[in-house]
C-alpha cells in the first residue's frame, strides 16, 4: 500500500460531468450493441440449428425409404396383373411389403404424414416418427411403364417423390427450407415383377 | 468505469465478433451446401437406381451429357428405354456406362453418374459429386 | 498524523488532523465500499461473457453443420455401397450354385462328402461358414472388379449356413435328428469410402428322411386287416407236407435280411436266433383293427409254417414234437397206476397201467397223400363244429418266414390277431406189465389213444377210449369217465381240438428250441412276447425316444407333409422333371408332393417305359390323389430308398413278378397282386385282398431303413431352393 500523500491527492483532477455522459453514451451504445449482436446471433444459431434438423430428418426420411424399397417384395399371393398396385399411394399414406427381418418375415410397411408430420409404421405396431411437425408440404405418387421388349415387355416401377420441409416457427427464426424431389426405384422388386430375380 | 475501459472492452469485442461472424456465416454456408448436396446425391441415386432396376441386356454402354439425360428421353435411339429423372435446376447430370468383361463374356457394366452445380449465388467455383455402381450380369 | 494513520491510504478531505485522520479511515474504509471504484472492469467482464457465449455457439454451429455434411456423404457412400454389394450378390449368385453343385452338396449318394455330413448330422447345426468348402472364384474377380470404380471399393461375397433349427422333435409325431430346416446365406458387403453395407440373401435348405416315419419298422402295416371277416386269409388248400394243391399262393413275410435280398443279405446266424429279443431288430407287423384268425399252415416243406411247434431239422425233415402234459395238471386219476381190463376182454384179464397226456400241433391241411380232402379231419379226431367253423384251408398271410434256415422270421406281431392250429391229443398209456410193454412196442404205427374233440352235446362220460385204428394188443378198455370224469368240462380241457392263441406264442415257442429243442414245453417256458394290439408303442434309436404314441400313425400326414421340398400340379409334370428320358432312370432325390387334382394313376415306371423303373436318385413321393400301380422298381444303389405315399389311394397294385424295391404307405388303400410278389421294403396299407387266384410271393423287411438302427438316418435328402427365399439389408 502506498503511502497517503495530501499534497499528491490534492493535486489529483475531478471527474467532469461531460466526461460521465459521454461515458455512458458510449457505453449504453456498447451495451445496446451487444444486445442487439447477441439476439441476432442467437437468432441465427436457431435458424441454423432448425436447418441441421430439418436436413438430418430429411435424410433419414430417405435413407429409410430407400432401404425399405431395397426389401420391398410382392407379398404371398400377389396377383402379377396388378402389379402397378405392389406399392400403393394415397394422400396420406405409401405403403408396400417388405421382408422385415432377418428371417423374412414379410410385413406391410407403412408411411403416414398428417401434412405437418410423418410416421412410419410396421404391420400394426406403434407408429415411429420421423418428421415432426417440419413439413411444409409432401406429395407422393407411384409412377410405372411397360418397357416394350421383346416378349410381354418390361414392367417398372418407382415412388415418385416431391417434400418440402422445414420453414416452420417463429418470423426470422425459421429454418431454411428443404427441397426434396426425387424417384424411388426398388431394384429387387422390379426384377421380381419381371420374373428375372437371380435364380 | 473510464474511458479507456469502454474503449478496452469496444475493442476486445470487435475481436471476438470477427470470428462469431465468421463462424455463423460459414455455418448458414454450410447449410446451404448441405441442401445442394442433398439434392445432387439424390439426383445421382436415382439415376443409378433406375438403372439397376432393369434388366442387364438392356442397359446399353455410353456417354450422356446433361442435355440427354432428361425424363422421357430414350437412352439410345432406337431403344424402347427411356430416363425416368425429376427435373432439376442449376444442376447438371452426366452418365457414362461401360462395359467390364471377363474371358470373352461381358460380366459387369461399370456406371459413372456425375452431379454438378454452381452455388446459389452463382459465384464461386462449380462443385460436383460421383456416384459409382457395378450393374451384374445375373445371366451367367 | 499517527503513524496508523500514515499507513492507511487516504483520499478525500485535504488537511485532515488526527481526528479527522480517524475520520478519514472511517470514511476510507466507506470510500472502498463506494460504487465508484467497484465498477471497474464490469462492462469489460460483461463483454467477455457474451462474447464468449457468442463464440461458442458460432463454433458450435459450424461444427454441427460439419458433421451434418459428413453425415450426408456417409448415407451417399452407404447407397454407393449397396449397389456394389447388389452387384456382388448378382453376380455370384450363380457361380455360388454352381460351387457348391460341384462340391458334392448335391451329390446325395456321397455320404463323405463334408458338406452332406454338415447337414445330415443328427444334431442341431449352428451357424456355419462354407468358404473353406467350397471352390471360391468369386472374390478375386470382385475385389479387381470394385478396384475399377474405386480404389476404396470393395466387395465380398460369403456363403453361410444360417438359421437351422430341428424339424422333427416331438415324440407324440416323430423324432428325427437330421431333420432340420434352414438357409443357405449369401452375404454380400460392399465397401465404400469406409461405409459398408451387407446385403443378405437366402435359400432355403430342407433336409429330412425319405423314409416313412413309423411304418418303416415293419414289413407288413395292414390297418383294417379283419375287415371281411376274422378268417378272410384262409384260403389256400395244401396238403400235410404243406405243398399248395391249388389255388392261391401265400406271401411270406421276411422280417431279417435273408441270404438272397438284393441288398444287405446276411447269411444264417444261429446264434442270432437265440437271442430272445431278436425281435427287436426285425420288421415288425401289424394287421389292425378287427380281429384276425390266420390259421396255421401244416409242415414246413416250400410253403409250411408249422416250424414254430415242429422241430425242423431241414424243409424236408419235419418231425411233430408231443408236449407232455404235467402230472400235476392232470385229473387224479393219472396220478398212480390202474388196473383195467385188456382190450381181449373175453379172457377176463386185467392189467396195471400207468396214463399220462400228451399233444402234438399241427398245422391246417385239407388233402394228404391219402385222402382227397379235409384230411385233417379224418378219424373224426376234430369234430364236425369245428370243421363248419374253421374248414380246413390255411391262411395267405405267413408271418414268420419259412422253415429254411435263415429264413425263419419271427418277430413282434401287434394287432388282435390270432393263430388257429389243431392239437391232438393223446393218452400215454404205459402197461407195467412187461409182456404188455413188448406188444405195445412191436406196434406199428405205435399205440395212439387219440382223445377226439367232441362239442357238449355230443360228450358221452362212457365213449370208450381206443387206440385210433382200433387195434387189440392189450391195450386197456377204458371209458372218459374213467380218467375224466362225468363232467364235459374236465374232458374238454385235455381233448384234440382246433385252439386259438395269440400269433406271438408261436414266437415264444421258437424261442424254446433255439435254446434247447429236446426240452421244449407248452405253454413255452419262455414268455417273451404277449399279445400286443400296438395302442402303446415305443420305438428308440439307442437312448433316444423316436416315437411315443399308437402303431396306426395317427400324424404320418403331417410329418411327410412338412417334408414337402417340392410341389408338382401333375404325373406328367413329375416324370418329365424327374424322369431322364435317355436312361430311363429316375433322379429324385428329394422329397416331391404331386398335386394330381385329376386323380390320375401314378404308375412306376410310366406305361410307355420298359420294367423296371430304376431308381439312380431315391426320394419320397406324396400323391396327394390318386391310386398306385406298381410295375418294377429297381434301386440302382443300396444307399438308396423311394417311398410312396398316397394317403388317399384306394388302391395298390402290384401288376407283375418284378421286384419291388420300394415302400408303400396307402392307409385307405386295398393291396392286389396280380402276378407273384417280390417285395423288397415296407408295405403299408388299408387291407390286402384275399384273392382266390392269388399269386403269393415274398415281402422282404429292409433292416437299413429301420428307424431304431443308426443307419437309417443315412437316406435324409437336402433340398436347395431354385430361388431367393427372401433378401434382407
Amino acid at each position: 500500500m502506498r503511502p497517503c500523500n495530501l499534497a499528491t491527492w490534492s493535486r489529483r483532477a475531478g471527474i467532469t460531468l461531460v466526461e460521465i455522459l459521454i461515458v455512458v453514451v458510449i457505453a449504453v451504445l456498447l451495451i445496446g450493441t451487444l444486445t442487439t449482436l447477441f439476439s441476432g446471433f442467437r437468432r441465427s444459431f436457431a435458424k441454423g440449428e432448425e436447418s441441421t434438423v430439418v436436413i438430418q430428418e430429411g435424410g433419414f426420411f430417405l435413407a429409410h425409404l430407400r432401404n425399405d424399397l431395397i426389401n420391398a417384395v410382392l407379398p404371398p399371393g400377389f396377383d402379377q396383373a396388378d402389379w402397378q398396385k405392389a406399392i400403393v399411394a394415397d394422400a396420406d399414406s405409401l405403403s408396400f411389403s417388405l421382408y422385415a427381418d432377418a428371417q423374412g418375415t414379410i410385413e406391410t410397411v407403412t408411411y403416414m404424414t398428417d401434412g405437418k408430420s410423418l410416421k412410419r409404421m410396421v404391420k400394426n405396431g406403434s407408429p415411429k416418427p420421423l418428421i415432426e411437425g417440419r413439413i411444409a408440404s409432401l406429395s407422393w405418387k407411384t409412377g410405372w411403364e411397360v418397357i416394350p421388349t421383346p416378349g410381354s415387355g418390361t414392367r417398372r416401377l418407382w415412388v415418385e417423390l416431391s417434400a418440402t420441409l422445414g420453414g416452420q416457427g417463429k418470423p426470422g427464426m425459421t429454418s431454411k427450407q428443404l427441397h426434396l424431389r426425387t424417384r424411388l426405384f426398388p431394384a429387387r422388386l422390379n426384377r421380381q415383377l419381371n420374373g428375372n430375380l437371380s435364380p | 468505469m473510464s474511458l479507456v475501459e469502454i474503449l478496452v472492452a469496444a475493442g476486445v469485442l470487435s475481436l471476438i465478433l470477427l470470428p462469431v461472424a465468421l463462424s455463423f456465416s460459414s455455418g448458414a454456408r454450410g447449410i446451404q451446401m448441405t441442401h445442394e448436396e442433398m439434392t445432387a446425391h439424390q439426383a445421382a441415386i436415382e439415376l443409378m437406381e433406375q438403372l439397376q432396376s432393369l434388366p442387364f441386356a438392356l442397359v446399353p454402354a455410353g456417354t450422356w451429357v446433361n442435355d440427354q439425360i432428361r425424363g422421357g428421353m430414350r437412352l439410345v435411339q432406337n431403344s424402347p428405354l427411356t430416363f425416368q429423372v425429376t427435373p432439376l435446376d442449376g444442376f447438371e447430370r452426366g452418365l457414362s456406362i461401360t462395359e467390364l468383361s471377363k474371358d470373352g463374356r461381358v460380366r459387369f457394366k461399370k456406371i459413372d453418374i456425375s452431379v454438378s452445380w454452381k452455388g446459389q449465388d452463382g459465384k464461386g467455383p462449380a462443385r460436383s459429386f460421383r456416384v459409382k455402381g457395378l450393374l451384374a450380369n445375373e445371366t451367367l | 498524523m499517527s503513524k496508523s494513520a500514515r499507513a492507511l491510504p487516504v483520499s478525500g478531505h485535504p488537511r485532515a488532523g488526527p481526528a479527522e485522520s480517524l475520520l478519514m479511515q472511517g470514511s476510507f474504509t466507506h470510500q472502498r465500499l463506494s460504487p465508484t471504484r467497484t465498477t471497474r472492469g464490469f462492462l469489460l467482464m460483461i463483454v467477455l461473457v457474451i462474447g464468449t457465449i457468442l463464440l461458442l455457439l458460432g463454433i458450435t454451429l459450424h461444427f454441427a453443420m460439419g458433421r451434418q455434411n459428413a453425415n450426408l456423404h456417409w448415407l451417399a457412400n452407404g447407397e454407393i455401397a449397396h449397389f456394389l454389394a447388389d452387384a456382388g450378390i448378382n453376380s455370384c449368385i450363380r457361380a455360388v450354385r454352381e460351387s457348391v453343385q460341384t462340391s458334392g452338396l448335391l451329390n446325395q449318394g456321397s455320404s463323405t462328402n463334408p458338406l452332406v455330413q454338415i447337414l445330415t448330422r443328427p444334431q442341431p447345426l449352428d451357424d456355419t461358414s462354407l468358404m473353406s468348402y467350397l471352390k471360391d472364384t468369386w472374390n478375386a474377380e470382385l475385389k479387381a472388379f470394385a478396384a475399377e470404380v474405386d480404389p476404396t471399393a470393395s466387395i465380398r461375397v460369403e456363403v453361410w449356413l444360417r438359421d437351422f433349427r430341428q424339424t422333427e422333435t416331438d415324440p407324440a409325431a416323430w423324432v428325427d435328428p437330421v431333420a432340420k430346416r434352414g438357409y443357405l446365406s449369401i452375404e454380400a458387403t460392399g465397401e465404400y469410402r469406409g461405409v459398408k453395407r451387407t446385403l443378405t440373401v437366402k435359400r432355403q435348405i430342407r433336409v429330412a428322411s425319405c423314409l416313412p416315419p413309423l411304418v418303416s419298422k415293419f414289413t407288413l402295416h395292414v390297418k383294417n386287416a379283419g375287415d371281411g371277416g376274422e378268417g378272410k386269409f384262409n384260403i389256400i388248400r395244401n396238403d400235410y407236407n404243406g405243398n399248395l394243391t391249388d389255388g392261391p399262393r401265400p406271401f411270406i413275410c421276411y422280417n431279417h435280411a435273408t441270404p438272397d435280398a438284393p441288398f444287405e443279405a446276411r447269411p444264417h446266424d444261429p446264434a442270432g436266433e437265440a437271442d430272445a429279443q431278436v425281435f427287436e431288430k426285425r420288421g415288425w407287423i401289424w394287421l389292425g383293427n378287427q380281429r384276425v384268425r390266420l390259421n396255421l399252415t401244416s409242415g414246413p416243406g416250400l410253403f409250411g409254417e408249422i416250424f414254430h411247434f415242429y422241430e425242423v431239422k431241414d424243409p424236408s425233415r419235419f418231425q411233430a414234437v408231443g408236449f407232455v402234459t404235467p402230472v400235476d395238471r392232470l385229473p387224479a386219476p393219472f396220478s398212480s397206476p390202474q388196473t383195467l381190463p385188456r382190450d381181449n376182454f373175453q379172457a377176463g384179464q386185467m392189467a396195471e397201467y400207468t396214463f399220462g397226456h400228451s399233444f402234438i400241433f399241427d398245422g391246417f391241411h385239407d388233402k394228404s397223400n391219402r385222402r382227397d380232402t379235409e384230411a385233417m379231419y379224418e378219424g373224426s379226431i376234430l369234430s364236425n363244429a369245428e370243421k363248419s367253423a374253421f374248414g380246413a384251408k390255411s391262411s395267405l398271410l405267413h408271418l414268420y418266414g419259412e422253415a429254411r434256415p435263415g429264413f425263419m422270421s419271427r418277430t413282434r406281431v401287434l394287432g388282435n390277431v390270432q393263430v388257429a392250429l389243431p392239437r391232438f391229443a393223446s393218452l400215454d398209456i404205459t402197461p407195467s406189465d412187461s409182456d404188455l410193454r413188448t406188444r405195445f412196442s412191436g406196434q406199428t404205427p405205435p399205440p395212439t389213444y387219440l382223445l377226439p374233440s367232441v362239442p357238449q352235446s355230443s360228450f358221452d362220460p362212457n365213449r370208450q377210449i381206443k387206440d385210433f385204428l382200433g387195434r387189440r394188443f392189450g391195450g386197456p378198455v377204458m371209458i372218459n369217465a374213467l380218467l375224466f370224469g362225468t363232467q364235459y368240462e374236465e374232458y374238454k380241457k385235455f381233448m384234440s381240438g382246433i385252439i386259438e392263441l395269440p400269433y406271438v406264442t408261436g414266437y415264444n415257442s421258437m424261442q424254446d428250441y433255439h435254446v434247447d429243442p429236446t426240452k421244449r414245453q407248452f405253454p413255452p417256458k419262455h414268455q417273451i412276447l404277449s399279445e400286443d394290439r400296438g395302442l402303446s408303442l415305443e420305438l428308440k434309436r439307442g437312448s433316444d425316444v423316436v416315437y411315443k404314441g399308437s402303431v396306426d400313425a395317427q400324424r404320418l400326414d403331417d410329418v411327410v407333409e412338412g417334408r414337402v421340398q417340392k410341389v408338382v400340379p401333375t404325373i406328367s409334370e413329375f416324370w418329365k422333371t424327374y424322369l431322364d428320358r435317355t436312361s430311363g432312370e429316375l433322379h429324385l432325390n428329394g422329397i416331391v408332393a404331386i398335386e394330381n387334382p385329376d386323380r390320375q394313376n401314378l404308375i412306376l415306371p410310366p406305361s410307355d417305359k420298359s420294367s423296371p423303373l430304376k431308381v439312380r436318385g431315391g426320394g419320397l413321393i406324396l400323391l396327394e390323389q390318386g391310386n398306385v400301380t406298381l410295375r418294377g422298381v429297381q434301386l440302382l444303389s443300396s444307399s438308396e430308398a423311394l417311398t410312396i405315399i398316397a394317403p388317399e389311394a384306394n388302391s395298390v397294385r402290384v401288376v407283375n413278378a418284378i421286384s419291388q424295391q420300394v415302400n408303400v404307405v396307402a392307409p385307405m388303400a386295398e393291396f392286389v397282386c396280380d402276378d407273384k410278389l417280390d417285395w423288397f421294403g415296407t408295405l403299408s396299407v388299408s387291407s390286402i385282398q384275399a384273392n382266390p387266384r392269388n399269386p403269393g410271393g415274398v415281402l422282404r423287411f429292409r433292416e437299413t431303413q429301420d428307424p431304431t438302427r443308426p443307419e437309417s438316418l443315412s437316406f435324409a435328402k437336402i433340398h436347395i431352393d431354385e430361388s431367393d427365399s427372401f433378401w434382407h439389408e
